[in-house]
């Protein structure tokens, strides 16, 4: 396949990989996850990072959300390279900048959707009052008002994924990173959600990078990343992320 | 911190039966502490009352120097003699923390039944002031009766308490007739008569067969002095004993006495010897249930970590440090310990309201009579057994907890 690659040329990228490379140790053998990855996302961007299971597609989020490290190369972001925070400099780092969505939700069981919500902000000291107002606020927004005050389990997958989309909101990141968002949905579910997530893309101007399998829902994406065997073979800006860009 | 508690405390209501069982173990825990601790304060309030109190031996007692040491081979040369007795007691009622300053003088010699004599060792006190200390006792040492017969008047002069080992001996009962015979002061041969009014066991059993109170005033009739071999002080406040003490010594010194001071603990080794014997006990228990304890909460918070490890990994992610991981399951042990503690506290007051119920009896190693077992509320002891009980949960939760926090998101993330 060929590699194609459309980018805006931006003095600041919100996040650039350079000769990013993640290898995993089982036992005694050493396992490449991504290879040679080098890579702009700007400010706005509506991505989706595709391709088969064990591709990389996972990893990639998990370094773009510097919730792991590369082997070798540079994440950088905001002009500082990821590997040389501390652990406690890149937790400030995801709770000021990054908002995750997981394929498995991960919302809190024992909390309201509405202090789930409210996690992030709770976590950065915000006060309890300021918290539930955004938090109620961003519920509204994804269509659960009314659903605040009900644990995860009397909710519904797609219920549950916008309350996880509500706490990644909430604290109004530049990006947001979500691996398999609509993997444990149905397909009509799962295309609300990535609607839904292009809306606050378009709205709000937050960069969206979402790992999927799911070749239905790239229609609606800006930008498409193709991963194979931890290598970038596809990166295409399309119309919709150029309309957005505009 | 409101939502680490909720979350702390919801997990804990997720996990019931596991939560309980903890819960169980830090109640126990805290009622074995509270309750041995409620028990050696009792030992120790009592220890205290009976040497004060019961036995009227104040708080303070003043001596001439050297008399302790060197008293027993020249008892005349170590008296306090009429002129400083009377000075020393004076100075004593001029502090305001001193109830009473009596004076006290022990003799040696024999007593006879008439046909048998043998020896004894005779306690001279002053029946009035002996019989106001007993009235100013507490707890159950104020309804104590240590004796068989009838009490001192106040004015009594020939008159004897009997040590039961010793009526045994002489067959000897309330209203027998006996006859001291001791060695004055100068040396001479001195000889008067008595009558029993009382029998008694005495504290140590070594002196059941040679111990005798007898009035202060006979005491001296038998010594021909008009001295004392010490001056027994009264306090309001036990707290008070060392202070007073160090001020007593700095006044008596100011007006040329030649005196020294001791405290009640001092004049009674046996005190310091429970005393350490049950802080040996109690540390002991101490360190085995806080090892209970300990254990129980690294178990029940090692089960959380592995089950919330996920979760863990998902707040880590929403961006919560290495140290909250471990802030969070130690604050959740702490409201587990805090839960188990007033548990704990419950089940403590209930027994210290079963024993006031049914009122037990024993009989303790100083006192050869029942007396009531009682447990003692100290609420300071309580505060630091509750503040060791969470301390130590929080402590103990950290070992698992830093597991959680050392692991690296993505296997939290990915962990089932």
């Amino acid at each position: 396949m060929q590699l194609q690659s459309n980018k805006r040329l931006d003095p600041m990228p919100l996040i650039t990989l350079k000769q990013v490379k993640r290898c995993y140790r089982l036992g005694q053998t050493s396992i490449t996850a991504l290879s040679d990855i080098n890579l702009q996302i700007e400010q706005g961007e509506f991505v989706a990072v595709w391709g088969p299971s064990g591709s990389g597609k996972s990893t990639l989020c998990n370094l773009i959300g510097t919730l792991d490290n590369p082997t070798f190369g540079q994440i950088i972001v905001n002009g500082r390279n990821i590997a040389e925070m501390t652990d406690a400099e890149q937790s400030d780092h995801r709770n000021h900048s990054v908002g995750f969505i997981f394929q498995r939700f991960n919302l809190i069981s024992v909390l309201t959707a509405l202090e789930n919500v409210c996690l992030p902000l709770t976590l950065r000291g915000e006060s309890k009052t300021v918290s539930s107002q955004k938090a109620r606020s961003i519920l509204a927004d994804v269509g659960l008002e009314t659903e605040a005050d009900r644990r995860p389990d009397k909710l519904s997958g797609g219920q549950q994924q916008r309350v996880a989309i509500a706490r990644a909101l909430v604290t109004e990141p530049p990006l947001i990173v979500a691996d398999e968002p609509t993997a444990n949905l149905d397909s009509k579910t799962a295309e609300q959600i990535v609607a839904l997530m292009r809306r606050f893309n378009h709205s709000l101007g937050t960069t969206f990078i979402f790992s999927t399998h799911d070749e239905h829902l790239l229609k609606e994406v800006g930008r498409r990343i193709r991963l194979h065997d931890g290598r970038i073979i596809e990166d295409i800006v399309t119309t919709a992320n150029e309309k957005q860009v505009c | 911190m409101l939502t680490w508690l909720k979350i702390g405390f919801l997990n804990l209501l997720q996990n019931r039966r596991r939560s309980l069982a903890t819960l169980g173990a830090i109640a126990f825990g805290f009622a074995a502490i509270s309750l041995l601790g409620g028990f050696t304060d009792y030992i120790f309030k009592s220890l205290e009352d009976t040497y004060i109190y019961a036995q009227s031996n104040g708080h303070l007692s003043v001596f001439k120097k050297g008399f302790l040491e060197k008293g027993s081979l020249d008892p005349g040369k170590y008296l306090i003699e009429e002129k400083e007795l009377a000075t020393i007691i004076s100075l004593c009622r001029q502090e305001p923390e001193v109830v009473l300053a009596t004076p006290q003088l022990d003799i040696n010699g024999l007593i006879s039944n008439g046909s048998v004599s043998t020896i004894m060792m005779a306690s001279g006190k002053d029946p009035a002031a002996t019989n106001r200390i007993g009235s100013l006792a507490r707890g159950f040492t104020a309804r104590l009766k240590l004796f068989k017969g009838s009490s001192f008047p106040d004015d009594a002069f020939a008159k004897a308490g009997i040590s039961q080992g010793l009526a045994d001996k002489l067959g000897l009962a309330p209203g027998s007739e006996i006859i001291f015979m001791t060695n004055t002061i100068d040396g001479f041969m001195n000889a008067m008569d008595a009558e029993v009014i009382m029998t008694f066991d005495a504290s140590i059993e070594i002196l059941n067969d040679l111990y005798v109170s007898i009035p202060f005033s006979f005491a001296q009739a038998l010594y021909e002095t008009k001295g004392a071999d010490r001056v027994n002080i009264l306090l309001k406040n036990s707290r008070q004993t060392l202070p007073l003490k160090r001020r007593l010594q700095k006044i008596f010194s100011a007006q040329g006495l030649a005196t020294e001071i001791f405290t009640w603990k001092q004049l009674q080794p046996s005190y310091s010897r429970i005393h350490n014997m049950f802080n040996v006990i109690f540390s002991f228990v101490f360190i085995i249930v806080l090892t209970i304890v300990a254990l129980s909460v690294i178990n029940t918070v090692s089960m959380a970590v592995v089950e919330r490890t996920r979760e863990t990994g998902t707040l880590r992610a929403l961006g919560l440090k290495r140290s909250g991981v471990i802030k969070m399951f130690a604050s959740e042990s702490a409201i587990l310990a805090s839960l188990g503690s007033l548990g704990g506290l419950l089940l403590t007051v209930t027994v210290w309201a079963l024993v006031i119920f049914f009122e037990p009896t024993w009989i303790p190693p100083t006192i050869p009579k029942e007396v009531p077992l009682e447990i003692h509320l100290v609420p300071w002891f309580l505060i630091f057994t509750t503040f060791s009980m969470v301390g130590l949960a929080a402590v103990a939760a950290v070992i698992p907890a830093r597991r959680a926090a050392q692991m690296s998101i993505i296997d939290a993330l990915g962990h089932i």
